[in-house]
């Protein structure tokens, strides 16, 4: 099981406040990060997820009752937000394959195999991204999010471009996930927030 | 990053010693400082001693710089960050100071402004590294990025610069004299000159720095 | 560092090439269309092996500058950025992109060279020693235009200002290159081996470096 500790956090842009003073002890399955437009939702999840340094404070992971070392978050992430992409000259299951590879991972086929099983693409697994509508590119994402297994899920904004069976997918994706691992989830949607077992609003926290 | 300070940028008694010495400097360097021996223009001969120390404040101005760049690095990113910026543009000045003096003397001396001598290129490759620097600043809009970067790109070509000294000799035999002979009124003019410059240079680095860091703050 | 990661990133990045084709026939028009215009204007080069080797890493050098700056750059612009700083180490995504760009400037001059050869009627002396300082040359521009494009993928505006980047970075090795390219068009052994041992050094020194400041030059 894994856990998320944010002390303090705070965070600007060139010298705009995004949020401030942000604390959050949170030992759940699965936390909804809510806020209106421009709150920092997207922003507090890439300092989770490793892609950002904050100006200040400090986030970090817990898992299995320990700090999870930043060298081995790594393996241990996964992350699907809008500006975050697959190569477009690629296939999404050769996406996948080059992702699991670089993280060192086993069964590299079994796995990408698994995770397009998963999402519902199958059958177009070996089409290029950039071939892709904007739905299937936003499960090939999530794909990518969920092939190595990851403890920590982070969705930024995830039933975006999904259709009715994709939100069936996402939400069956998320209750399997969070019952062996911690599922962030940012969104302005209240059915995504509802699957949250706690909520941390960023519109009060500037 | 820490406040902006208050205290004076250079302490007044330095400053007036700095306009006393300097102005003796640029009056002995014509009228006290006799002809110089063995130059194609003896009176010429008298802008080394403006021209050598502008050369060797660019140089120090340039390693002020990397070393800061170094902490910006490894401490306190954005104080370093304003102290190496503010190193880098003086020591552009300083450059380019060196560099209208010393095709002055070319011209004079050797008979063309731009020879390829080492030295020259040398002092043309460090305006090449500042301009790309700056260059290279001003296209980076997030500020914590461009004090890594920019401190990265400078640490870089500092440990390039070496082999430059590899390089330059092959392109053609130096111009510049190996060993200079001078006579006691040029050495203590040239001394004199590099103590002020060397002032010059601290007064104007921390009066930059206070002007930026005011910015920063200003800004937030 | 991961070798698998950086493994990854090379096959990723030449699979993607492979398909789009942008970067590699770019810098091949780039380079077919220089050695042509240089043939042309200058005619036959015949023996005269200083003019030769200048000319030829000119076409090679401006080649690379139109081509490997994209490296970074288009991860930046289609947002696959993110992706690889997820699942790579910082370290082997260097190395990774390093590797891709040495074989992309070794795919152009597999074209280019033994076309400028046989254009210009360029003479040479001897064979190994050519191949080698074209392989350790191509080396030391991959290392320097590496590190260069990932700064310059952080920047507002990146085409022109990778080509003035680099150039500070990279001029020192490509002095070498020229250098150690003519002693071997023109058969001068101590030349060439002495400039071979520079261009090791020299890319040891820039990849070493790269590999301790990529980090802060690739994270956020």
């Amino acid at each position: 099981m894994a856990g998320v500790r944010i002390s303090n956090l705070a965070h600007e842009f060139d010298g705009r406040e995004v949020f401030r003073s942000i604390d959050l002890a949170y030992d759940g399955s699965c936390l909804a990060v809510t806020g209106p437009n421009g709150s920092g939702k997207s922003t507090l999840l890439r300092i989770l997820a490793g892609l950002l340094t904050p100006t200040s404070g400090e986030a970090r992971f817990v898992v299995d009752g320990q700090d999870a070392p930043r060298e081995r978050l790594r393996g241990m992430i996964g992350l699907a937000a809008p500006d975050v992409r697959l190569y477009a000259e690629l296939s999404a299951r050769e996406n996948l394959r080059f992702l699991l590879r670089a993280r060192g991972c086993g069964e590299i086929d079994e796995r990408a195999s698994s995770a397009l099983e998963r999402v519902g693409l199958c059958d177009r697994g070996d089409d290029r991204v950039g071939e892709l509508s904007s739905g299937l590119r936003q499960r090939a994402a999530l794909a990518a999010a969920i092939a190595h297994d990851p403890v920590i899920l982070l969705l930024d904004e995830p039933s975006s471009n999904l259709d009715e069976s994709g939100m069936r997918m996402l939400h069956g994706m998320i209750e399997s996930r969070r019952a062996s691992g911690l599922v962030i989830i940012a969104t302005n949607d209240p059915d995504e927030a509802a699957l949250a077992s706690e909520r941390l609003d960023l519109g009060s926290a500037r | 990053m820490g406040r902006v300070g208050t205290r004076a940028i250079l302490p007044i008694w330095l400053q007036v010693f700095v306009g006393v010495e300097m102005t003796a400097v640029i009056v002995a360097a014509f009228l006290y400082v006799p002809p110089a021996d063995g130059f194609a223009s003896p009176e010429c001969a008298r802008i080394m001693i403006f021209h050598v120390p502008c050369a060797i404040i660019a140089v120090v101005a340039y390693i002020v710089s990397t070393v800061y760049a170094v902490l910006c690095l490894t401490r306190d990113e954005m104080a370093s960050d304003v102290k190496s910026a503010a190193s880098a543009s003086l020591g552009f000045l300083f450059t380019a100071l060196a560099t209208v003096t010393g095709m002055i003397f070319a011209r004079v001396e050797w008979g063309t402004a731009w020879n390829w001598d080492p030295r020259e290129t040398s002092i043309l490759m460090l305006v090449i590294i500042y301009a790309a620097y700056f260059a290279l600043r001003g296209a980076i809009p997030n500020a914590a990025n461009r004090a890594r970067i920019s401190a990265a790109y400078n640490i870089l070509a500092c440990l390039v610069m070496p082999f430059v000294m590899f390089v330059l000799p092959r392109i053609s035999p130096g111009l510049h004299p190996s060993e200079v002979s001078l006579s006691p009124e040029y050495r203590e003019a040239l001394v004199g000159a590099m103590l002020g410059y060397v002032i010059i240079y601290v007064w104007m680095l921390r009066l930059a720095v206070r002007v930026r860091e005011a910015s920063l703050a200003r800004r937030r | 560092m991961s070798l698998r990661g950086a493994v990854a990133v090379l096959v990723k990045d030449a699979r993607c090439e492979l398909r789009s084709k942008q970067a590699i026939s770019a810098v091949l028009l780039f380079a077919v269309t220089s050695t042509i215009a240089v043939s042309f204007t200058l005619g036959m080069i015949g023996s005269d092996a200083a003019v030769a080797s200048t000319l030829l890493w000119v076409v090679i050098y401006f080649s690379a500058m139109a081509g490997l700056g994209r490296s970074f750059a288009h991860e930046e612009e289609t947002y696959t950025a993110g992706l690889l700083r997820l699942a790579v180490p910082a370290e082997s995504v260097y190395v990774g992109k390093l590797a891709f760009n040495f074989l992309t400037l070794a795919a152009v001059e597999v074209v280019t060279v033994p076309l400028f050869v046989l254009l210009t009627d360029c003479r040479v002396a001897r064979v190994g020693a050519f191949i080698g300082m074209l392989l350790l040359g191509s080396a030391a521009l991959s290392a320097g235009a590496t590190a260069a494009a990932a700064m310059v993928s952080r920047a507002a505006s990146k085409g022109a200002l990778f080509a003035g980047v680099s150039f500070p970075l990279l001029a020192p090795a490509l002095g070498i290159a020229i250098a150690g390219t003519n002693a071997a068009l023109a058969s001068s052994p101590a030349g060439c081996a002495a400039d071979m041992r520079l261009l090791v050094y020299y890319c040891g020194v820039v990849i070493t470096a790269s590999l301790m400041l990529f980090r802060c030059i690739w994270e956020e």
